[in-house]
């Protein structure tokens, strides 16, 4: 196994580089409050163009407002998102300093952008969820699927960024990668549940769309932790491993060829 | 017997640069196709560096150094040559080499900003795979000698440049590399940390046989480092000798530019040589002593 592939055995590495990455981002209570309140707003604004279309006594709204609080938490990662930061780091050269320590770069910056991620999504989570709670009165996901949806939401953020990371590395190639990213929130928008509740699409696109890896990451968690089954859960969870996969595999082919093109200055 | 660290055989790193000359400009530079120019960064170098030696890698701006330090670390790959850096190649090998060798870059930094250096040791003891123990003694050890007690739990953001770079090149050192790359490790500093780096540097050469492969703009550096210098310049190999014979034979002249306000021809009340062979500029108020 080679360094661009992930080992268990360096996990203790990965798990210090995340925390103090989170440690690095804290900003103090009022930094964490303010992210937080800017999405209790979006929230307000999205419940009540959902008021005007679903009506505000039913299960769609309620779920609506709850799905739309989770896929924030997901989408709450730092900014610049991952995929400008690594193809920053590539036209930069910051790329090099990575390359200099006996660990894998995909897995140093993955898990330091989680970590420094980690202050804004609590927050996004804590007053999102507050918000979708003081609008609805209600919360649509039983105590004990908690921690199941708890671990799909975990993954949603993990292939938001997967993701990402593979369009960042397009940056061996490409002058810039805001372009790949612009694509990528556009799809975000359009198939994450953000513009359309996902339960609102036509059941024959409905069926098309969940399989997307935008949908996965972040539609579909808020969707079964809404609407919990366990065959829907199951089935949910399959596709979100094999896209996790499907992402690692080919960030880390892109990584290998894209390394050998790396052309950074001197002093 | 020899004991070879860096065997850098003749190599050479090209780039493909778009052609400057005749380049449609306006709309029209939209429909054309642009052609590109292989520039050499580094062009056929060839040295061999034992272990234990102090080297400094010097020549102008854009000469090949870096590149040739980014090869030699395995972050960038040469077009022809070889290179082998304790015995491994440094593009196929690099993890293996990485735990062996240590790199400052006096641009980029090791260190997490906004957290204390003593944070960023704990990361990179982990990442080294130093067990908590070894690397308290070992970090005991280096910020004892590099003077850093009072600063390693003050956040890098505010540490001064000699001081950040005192903890760089402590954060290089905490594997105990065998070899350790240093590119312009002393830029922007006083004169009173760049001593300091320099003592560490010699003192880390005599008592743990590392080998310090240094590029530098700083005479004093090269100076008091380096025992070898090599010239390079555009890419290519101009000098590899001693760098007591390099001064003896091709710096003929020490040219000390000053500059002022009011000008140097307004405020100046004297010069002459004094008995030691200095030049001594005396000033109305003030006394400049240059050698």
């Amino acid at each position: 196994m080679n360094s661009s592939t992930f080992k268990i055995s360096r996990f203790s590495i990965y798990s210090l580089m995340f925390l103090l990455s989170a440690k690095e981002k804290k900003s103090g209570v009022t930094g964490w409050v303010v992210t937080g309140s800017q999405i209790a707003l979006r929230i307000g604004i999205y419940a009540g163009m959902y008021r005007v279309a679903l009506g505000s006594k039913n299960d769609l709204f309620v779920n609506g407002i709850w799905a739309i609080a989770i896929s924030q938490t997901i989408f709450g990662g730092e900014r610049p998102q991952l995929s400008l930061q690594i193809g920053r780091e590539i036209k930069d050269g910051t790329v090099s300093m990575y390359l200099l320590r006996p660990a894998s770069y995909l897995n140093q910056t993955m898990f330091s952008y989680l970590g420094r991620s980690l202050p804004s999504q609590s927050a996004i989570a804590t007053f999102g969820f507050a918000t979708a709670f003081f609008i609805t009165g209600k919360v649509p996901i039983a105590l004990v699927n908690l921690p199941l949806a708890i671990v799909l939401i975990l993954g949603g953020i993990l292939l938001t960024e997967m993701i990402e990371m593979f369009l960042g590395l397009t940056g061996f190639w490409t002058n810039d990668t805001t372009g790949v990213q612009l694509m990528n929130h556009k799809l975000d928008l359009l198939f994450g549940g953000i513009i359309i509740p996902f339960a609102l699409l036509p059941e024959t696109i409905a069926r098309i769309v969940r399989f997307t890896p935008w949908s996965v990451s972040a539609a579909q968690p808020g969707y079964v932790a809404t609407n919990f089954s366990y065959s829907l859960y199951i089935e949910m969870f399959a596709v979100l491993l094999a896209w996790l996969s499907v992402t690692y595999f080919s960030s880390v082919l892109l990584y290998k060829r894209g390394i050998k093109n790396l052309t950074t200055g001197g002093g | 017997m020899s004991d070879v660290v860096v065997d850098f055989h003749d190599v050479a790193k090209s780039f493909l640069r778009p052609k400057a000359k005749d380049r449609p400009t306006g709309i029209r530079s939209l429909f054309s196709k642009i052609e590109n120019e292989t520039i050499y960064a580094v062009k056929n170098v060839d040295f061999k560096i034992e272990r234990g030696e102090t080297i400094a890698f010097i020549g102008p701006n854009g000469s090949g150094k870096s590149t040739s330090i980014k090869m030699m670390t395995g972050i960038l790959f040469p077009n022809e040559g070889s290179i082998k850096v304790l015995g491994l190649s440094p593009q196929e090998q690099r993890v293996k080499l990485t735990k062996r060798i240590g790199c400052v870059f006096g641009q980029k930094s090791n260190l997490w900003f906004h957290l204390p250096p003593s944070d960023s040791f704990r990361l990179l003891g982990k990442i080294y795979d130093l067990d908590s123990r070894a690397l308290k003694v070992r970090l005991d050890q280096l910020v004892e000698s590099f003077q850093l007690e009072d600063i390693v739990n003050t956040p890098v953001r505010k540490l001064s440049l000699g001081q950040r770079m005192k903890c760089e090149i402590v954060s290089t050192l905490l594997h105990k590399p065998e070899v350790i790359f240093l590119d312009e490790p002393t830029i922007g500093l006083d004169i009173v940390a760049k001593t300091q780096i320099r003592d560490e540097l010699k003192r880390l050469n005599e008592d743990e046989n590392i080998t310090i492969f240094l590029t530098s703009h700083d005479a004093g550096d090269v100076e008091q480092i380096a025992n070898r210098t090599i010239v390079i310049n555009h890419g290519e190999l101009l000098y590899d000798g001693s760098t007591q014979e390099l001064k003896d034979h091709y710096v003929h002249t020490n040219r000390v530019e000053v500059v002022s306000e009011p000008s140097m021809e307004e405020i100046i009340s004297e010069i002459y040589r004094d008995a030691r062979g200095g030049v001594v500029i005396g000033m109305e108020d003030r006394q400049v002593d240059e050698q």
